[in-house]
């Protein structure tokens, strides 16, 4: 496994400070390093997880202006493992009329999915567990998985809240999947590959994807935002209709297995995103490579469409400055624009920098591009309401699917114009 | 506007008496055509009582319970009360549900509650006791077997 | 119900209730679904059924507000002055006479049950929408509001200020200014929630159109207050039937034509604004003096064979406490409650216990009407449907 190789590079030299030795490229050193990655990506990601969950409860508690919690360790810092520490010693109730085998299973689908996609999530240069040539392919093939997770959860509860919960997760994963393939698909046509790791070296010190790809970036957020269950799409969990949705009879840590797969899937999502659309592990680039040759068709499709945000965006802080006058929906959008901006302003410092200092961590760079993926997703269940199940469908096909056909089609042809020679 | 009431109601049926109280003006109409009355209500011009704000029963033992229905009309501002006086061995009514919708669930209660049947009720369930309850809990002398009445010097 | 419990024919029953997140209280419905599409409605009721009547017929009258806060545990305030302006209208004028400052104490209470009951209302609503925030917003404005009552009354919730003849006791120090100083910043308030909630394309999305209750059906019904009032009929008791210093207060009847959720909506808010204007002018006006009325206690007429039964000699009938006792009549006296009319029918035998006690809440005639209203709808819309029409299990069972 190539890929393996500059993972292994990091390890084997704190191998070899407690003194074991292994040779490079032999098949003991790739099996320590796949280990080793899943026990990071198993104790990292629980942990991301659940202060993910923390940052929605303090970002909630901010927009409600209310404290959030803060009992549990100072600032509630200790408040997610409280949290795991409860469902995991809470009983494990499985009622009799239940499919007891499906039962057991549907939790592991629904947080195994999410964690397959950060598999393929290049976390720096040459950081990949597995960069398969079709790794965005695998990565949207996982993606799916979660819905047999909620939808086995939802019949095998054999409650009919759960099992209209089951369904219309199905309905909405089915009808979100699509134009969020069409938006990934343009992504990678730009970048010319399926390998994620590929896509991130396209936007090494070009333009990140976000820009030559403004519909599909946008696109992208709505549907992630609609794969993950959360509100304004959280129908199949809409907590006043149908109670708790797929997961109304699980209780314990099967249950927190759905939970934390929402999670998962929030924060797998928004590292898939940073890694399409914005730049994945690449800090800001210099001002020398704006005038590199791959910028010359993006000019011409982003340049219409950013301007047209551009506008729109101007527009909306006017109507909100004439009618939003102090309120959180106000706060909401000063707040994703202000972390657009500080963003933008990042990249031109960093430029202006050399572009050196500061792309010293890719890590670093990449968890900043998650995080703010995770806040935009965020905001969005805190400020909005609930749509209604037919009107969540209507959207997702006479709009969100048309638009990513044209995306698609017009990325097509300006490929062909500018690059296709 | 009470002798306008009582000119419309007095017209078609004479039987009906009068009284008033605090309530307003009662008109105290036989059982036996109390649907036609109570439609006669609504759909004379004079009286066109569209909004049935209350309809309540009240036990009298041994031999009587009344029961109100209190009108109001949107269109000419004015309320009365219809009372009618069922037999208390056998009480029954002919439904308003067909007059007024609001009708039904007031009906449902005063058979759950009083035991009135209303004939012609499209759906005459108990509306608040579960259905296997013995006995009607606001007849005056309805005794429910788990509460210990308490001594009556106490209570006084 | 003769029915299987699971379906009948192609259409699945869902229950709604007794235990579900959005019936707030203890409610069930059978949803008879086709699909998502709702066909019927079955609601079952008296899940809260405490017996309230029954126990308001073994009590004295001066007892019997206790209950009453129960009939309706979110605005306790107006159901226990229901209960009282019942009892009053039962005297004549000579006899009991409600001193002016009651009067406008009563008017500043019922407003400000209206505005809490209202923001609770908003709340839930907002909550039933998926909108955690606006529920979070509209409950820190009502707490406020039950701060106010609980430096009048002691209680936040289940309040027991009114009493037959005025209050037990005046307001506190400095109360009236802080009512002003709350309710002066209220509206401000209300407009960062209306910024949250009433442009919201969801929401419009979600409310526009749904749920529309036509003129007609409403009054057949029996739905009053708001509802009737998002329908386009401008009918409130405080206009029609005023009692106290409502002919002399300036405000407005909001009313909307729609009868859909959004007009509920809208026509709920609105008159939490005209609700603060209200007690704000209450406030201005305030006259000083007593709060309590003399009342017209009597002692007991009680017989002798009641006397020789129990073996009680006839010196000790000094020693009874006197109490009141109403002639004989009957009475109804209905005021424009939070959620529509309110009334109270008592017939009293002039005994010091009411013969017969009955409470009138709207929740009754919205309840009994959900099944016109939502069939055809989805499930998602009846939990929308069901919140705008503001019903509280405890007014209607009782």
């Amino acid at each position: 496994m190539e890929s393996v190789t500059p993972l292994w590079h990091a390890i084997s030299p704190l191998l070899n400070s407690i003194g074991i030795r292994v040779a490079t490229d032999s098949v003991l050193g790739m099996w320590i390093t796949y280990i080793v990655c899943a026990g990071i990506l198993a104790f990292g990601l629980s942990m991301l997880v659940a202060y993910s969950v923390l940052l929605e409860r303090k970002v909630a508690g901010f927009i409600q202006e209310r404290p959030g919690p803060n009992r549990a360790g100072p600032w509630g810092l200790l408040q997610p493992i409280a949290d795991v520490a409860k469902l995991l010693f809470k009983e494990d109730i499985i009622h009799d009329a239940a499919d007891k085998p499906a039962f057991k299973l549907a939790p592991f689908f629904a947080f195994v999915g999410p964690v397959m996609i950060l598999v393929a999530v290049p976390f720096g240069p040459g950081i990949q567990m597995s960069a398969y040539a079709t790794g965005l392919l695998m990565v949207l093939g996982f993606s799916g998985l979660a819905v047999i997770g909620i939808l086995t959860g939802g019949y095998a509860s054999n409650s009919k809240f759960s099992l209209i919960g089951g369904l219309r997760a199905a309905s909405q994963m089915i009808t979100y999947e699509v134009p969020l393939i069409l938006a990934v698909l343009a992504a990678a046509m730009v970048a010319g590959s399926f390998e994620l790791g590929k896509i991130v070296d396209w936007q090494t010190g070009g333009l990140m994807l976000a820009f030559v790809q403004p519909v599909g970036f946008i696109l992208f957020l709505i549907c992630m935002i609609a794969e993950t269950n959360r509100t304004p799409f959280d129908i199949p969990e809409g907590e006043s209709e149908i109670t708790g949705g797929y997961h109304t009879e699980y209780s314990g840590i099967r249950f927190g297995m759905f939970f934390l797969g929402e999670y998962t899937a929030l924060l797998s999502f928004s590292a898939l995103g940073a890694v399409l659309f914005l730049g994945g592990w690449n800090g800001p680039p210099a001002i020398a490579d704006f005038t590199a040759a791959k910028l010359s068709f993006g000019i011409v499709y982003s340049g219409i469409i950013w301007t047209a945000i551009i506008a729109l965006m101007i527009g909306t802080a006017f109507f909100a400055l004439r009618q939003y006058r102090r309120t959180g929906e106000f706060f909401g959008l000063v707040i994703i624009c202000l972390a657009g901006l500080v963003f933008i302003g990042m990249h031109v410092a960093g430029s202006a920098l050399g572009g050196t200092f500061l792309l010293q961590w890719p890590f670093v760079w990449l968890c900043i591009k998650i995080f703010f993926l995770v806040f935009v997703a965020l905001l969005f269940r805190w400020t909005f309401l609930r749509l209604r199940v037919d009107q969540l469908t209507s959207f997702s096909w006479k709009f969100l699917f048309p638009l990513a056909i044209v995306n698609l089609f017009v990325t097509a042809i300006l490929i062909l114009l500018f690059e296709g020679k | 506007m009470s002798e306008v009431i009582r000119q419309a109601l007095l017209d078609r049926f004479p039987g009906v008496t009068f009284y008033e109280k605090a309530i307003g003006l009662v008109a105290v109409v036989p059982s036996d055509n109390f649907r036609d009355i109570a439609e006669f209500c609504r759909d004379d011009e004079r009286l066109a009582c569209d909004f049935l704000h209350n309809y309540a029963a009240a036990d009298f033992p041994p031999d009587r319970m009344e029961v109100f229905v209190m009108l109001y009309s949107y269109r000419h501002g004015h309320k009365f009360t219809l009372k009618t006086s069922v037999d208390r061995a056998e009480p029954k009514l002919h439904s308003l549900s067909a007059v007024w919708p609001a009708a039904d669930w007031y009906e449902r209660e005063m058979f759950d509650l009083f035991g009135i049947v209303f004939a012609g009720h499209p759906d005459l369930r108990r509306l608040f006791c579960p259905d296997y309850w013995v006995g009607y809990p606001l007849r005056k002398d309805y005794q429910d077997l788990r509460i210990v009445p308490l001594p009556e010097v106490m209570s006084e | 119900m003769s029915n299987s419990d699971f379906a009948v024919g192609d259409m699945m029953i869902v229950n709604i209730g007794p235990q579900h997140p959005s019936t707030h209280g203890v409610m069930h419905f059978r949803l008879h679904l086709d699909g998502e599409i709702i066909r019927r409605v079955d609601p079952e009721v008296g899940y809260l059924h405490r017996s309230i009547e029954k126990i308001s017929e073994r009590r004295l009258y001066e007892q019997v507000p206790v209950y009453c806060d129960r009939v309706d545990y979110t605005c306790a305030m107006t159901a226990v002055l229901g209960y009282v302006l019942s009892v009053e209208s039962l005297f004549e004028k000579y006899e009991l006479e409600v001193p002016p400052r009651a009067w406008y104490i009563r008017v500043i209470v019922t407003e400000l049950q209206r505005l809490a009951n209202h923001l609770l209302w908003l709340g839930t609503f907002a909550l039933e929408l998926g909108s955690f925030t606006g529920y979070m917003y509209a409950f820190r404005e009502r707490e406020k509001i039950l701060d106010l009552f609980e430096s009048v009354a002691g209680e936040r919730i289940t309040i027991n200020y009114p009493c037959i003849g005025g209050f037990q006791q005046d307001l506190p120090e400095g109360w009236v200014e802080l009512c002003r100083k709350i309710l002066s910043e209220y509206p401000r308030y209300l407009d960062e929630i209306e910024d949250l909630l009433t442009l919201n394309p969801i929401l419009i999305a979600r409310c526009k159109g749904i749920g529309v209750l036509n003129r007609q059906t409403a009054i057949a019904y029996g739905i009053t207050g708001p509802n009737l009032r998002a329908t386009g009929v401008k009918f409130d008791l405080r206009r029609e039937e005023p009692w106290g210093p409502y002919p002399e207060l300036d405000f407005d009847i909001p009313t909307r034509e729609e009868g859909d959720v959004y007009a509920r909506y809208l026509v709920r808010l609105a008159e939490t604004r005209q609700s603060c204007r209200i007690v704000l002018q209450c406030l201005d006006k305030l006259p000083e003096g007593p709060v309590l009325a003399k009342l017209p206690l009597k002692k007991r007429d009680i017989s002798s064979e009641f006397l020789k039964e129990r073996g009680i000699d006839a010196h000790i009938r000094t020693g009874i406490p006197r109490r009141l006792c109403p002639s004989p009549n009957e009475t109804y006296r209905r005021m424009e409650g939070p959620r529509g009319e309110y009334g109270v029918f008592i017939i009293s035998d002039g005994s010091d216990k009411p013969y017969r006690v009955r409470y009138r809440d709207n929740s009754f005639s919205s309840m009994s009407a959900i099944g016109a209203i939502s069939k055809g709808h989805k499930l998602a819309d009846f939990i929308a449907i069901f919140a705008s029409l503001d019903i509280v299990a405890p007014g209607l069972d009782r």
